[in-house]
């Protein structure tokens, strides 16, 4: 598969703040590709900079193969995108909207034609009304028809399920998976919702204060042969001092309260419960904790 | 270009706050024109007591016709417009970026060079509708409600009489002229939306420009008319009333005349370089910004 974004040393500074830091990374053909990263990690900063919203200070993108700065019409041809929250103009109703953003696309559609594009995202039934009648996922669901509306072959998604109730974001989730492989769209996603990303992302990037911590695809990171344990016990702490006078003690993650999490391989795991009886500590619960917010809360945590 | 630029005018006129230019125009309008219907002889003698001089042989109705309400009213407007005309042309960038439709915009395959150049066109175009829509309540209105005669202006010490057959083409430039000094208006909170993220920065400065520099232009102060008042594009905004100053000879004014047509024409100019000045400045800033709203 071809690369469809090539991100090569990205840096943006305001002033004196690395927003972003020398960020390297490729999305290819058909990917869905996951952007991780807490509040002000710098996600929407380089999402902005891949839609030419921010210069960058430093660094190259290339899109479809073609550098970004000096090809910008033709990528963002071939790019929809929803930035954030999808604020559209609430004094028009929904259809205006489309087809105000599908003629700065370029196209010329009718009102079938819009329809048909409402109708994919359910709200062909509220064509005519104005956008400031609208709910936040009905508004969430026109920025994602405003943002297909040129049926791009790249779709960047900021934050889409922001404000959307469970059905809005199994919706969203849907969608995406249809986009994805049916339709064949390379699919570049950020979100806090660390599970969806988790159920639709073939591949992942995480950024810590606007540098790279972690990339690859979910099952090179979320290793299945090293699992992070939780051990539930009458006693963490003496669990863990006992622990650490054993090779077990390299193991050790943390203790949180009554809990020890340790990164252990699978056969290890009865191994180690069949010592801790034997320290005549009393075990409650063990529960393997190998999602996606366990691994990048380990990532983030210091 | 053109699919962009009724995009914009569109979303101009679906707003309804732009029609309250529109009916704030007309309301001052329709006011004026009663206070001088039912109030015309206080007016006329209050008018012609500047010129240290009696005209009790000019009836009332013969001075105060379609043409001088008009021009009446244009001195009236003179501060009034261009706030209507800022409240659109400040609002054009800074009030997208408010609804956060600015970063939509950006990330479509147009330019920012583009962008902003239908965002300006579309401003001139409301602020040439809105000042069609003066020429039509003043003049017209006017016209129709009071008739038409020769027009009288006092000016100084005496009266700038003109035949009624020599107006018309007078008041045609003069209001070419003023879109000339509106658009300069318009350039200006155009440029101030761009630098601003919310569109009542540009609205509110754009308007304190205009109160403070037409003080200033007002102002009977000897020193400031070498120093300040030629640098003022408030100064070359009053260039119209130019068009109704004609050359005389022993009291008989010349019919077809402008007294000082290469004033008139210095004011433009410098009307339009302040316009290219902050046109230039607002693209060459847009063209750099990182849209982070």
């Amino acid at each position: 598969m071809s690369s469809i974004i090539d991100v090569r040393g990205l840096t943006k500074e305001f002033n004196e703040i690395t927003a972003v830091d020398n960020l390297t990374f490729t999305v290819k053909e058909r990917e869905v590709y996951g952007f991780l990263g807490e509040n002000g990690a710098g996600k929407s900063t380089t999402i902005r900079m891949l839609l030419t919203l921010i210069r960058p200070t430093n660094g190259e993108i290339k899109i479809f193969g073609l550098n970004l700065s000096t090809h910008r019409k033709e990528i963002l041809q071939r790019a929809g995108a929803i930035i954030e929250k999808p604020d559209l103009y609430k004094y028009l109703t929904a259809i205006e909207n489309l087809n105000l953003f599908a003629t700065m696309s370029g196209l010329k559609l009718n009102r079938i034609q819009l329809m048909n594009k409402l109708e994919k995202v359910g709200l062909a039934e509220r064509a005519d009304s104005k956008i400031k009648t609208y709910s936040q996922g009905m508004k969430q669901r026109l920025g994602i028809a405003v943002a297909l509306v040129h049926d791009p072959d790249l779709i960047i998604l900021d934050e889409p399920m922001n404000g959307l109730d469970p059905q809005g974001i199994a919706d969203i989730r849907n969608l995406i998976n249809h986009l994805s492989k049916d339709l064949g769209k390379t699919i570049f996603i950020s979100s806090h919702l660390l599970s969806e990303i988790e159920q639709v992302a073939d591949s992942l990037l995480i950024i810590h204060k606007g540098k790279k911590i972690a990339e690859g695809s979910l099952q090179e990171l979320l290793n299945p042969e090293k699992s992070r344990i939780e051990i539930e016990t009458n006693s963490a702490k003496e669990l863990e001092l006992q622990l650490r006078q054993t090779a077990w003690g390299a193991k050790i993650i943390e203790v949180n309260g009554e809990k020890l999490i340790m990164q252990l391989k699978k056969d290890e795991v009865p191994v180690l419960i069949q010592q801790i009886t034997e320290m005549k500590i009393d075990i409650y619960s063990i529960h393997k904790k190998n999602s996606l917010e366990d691994y990048f809360l380990s990532l983030t945590a210091n | 270009m053109m699919a962009l630029l009724k995009i914009e005018i569109f979303k101009i006129f679906k707003r309804p706050r732009t029609y309250i230019a529109f009916s704030v125009i007309a309301l001052i309008i329709i006011l004026i024109q009663i206070a001088l219907k039912f109030g015309g002889d206080e007016y006329k003698e209050l008018m012609l007591s500047g010129t240290g001089n009696s005209f009790e042989e000019i009836p009332t109705k013969t001075i105060l016709n379609g043409y001088l309400i008009c021009f009446i009213i244009l001195n009236l407007l003179l501060i009034h417009v261009p706030i209507l005309v800022a409240l659109i042309a400040g609002d054009a960038v800074a009030g997208e970026a408010n609804m956060g439709t600015l970063r939509l915009l950006a990330s479509k395959p147009v330019s920012r060079i583009q962008l902003l150049l239908v965002k300006f066109t579309a401003s001139v175009i409301y602020t040439l509708i809105l000042l069609i829509w003066v020429a039509v309540l003043a003049l017209f209105g006017s016209m129709a409600l009071f008739g038409v005669d020769w027009l009288s202006i006092p000016r100084e010490l005496q009266l700038n009489v003109m035949e009624s057959d020599d107006v018309l083409w007078r008041y045609a430039l003069a209001f070419c002229f003023a879109a000339i000094g509106l658009i300069c208006v318009a350039a200006l909170a155009f440029m101030l939306s761009v630098f601003s993220d919310n569109s009542i920065g540009p609205i509110v400065t754009t308007v304190c420009v205009i109160i403070v520099f037409t003080i200033l232009t007002q102002l009977q102060i000897p020193f400031y008319d070498e120093t300040i008042k030629p640098y003022l594009f408030t100064t070359h905004m009053l260039g119209w009333k130019g068009f109704f100053y004609v050359k005389g000879v022993d009291g008989v004014t010349e019919k077809g005349s402008i007294e000082n047509f290469s004033s008139i024409i210095k004011s433009a100019a410098i009307l339009i370089g302040y316009t290219a000045a902050f046109l230039g400045i607002a693209f060459w800033y847009f063209k750099r910004k990182n849209i982070l709203s």
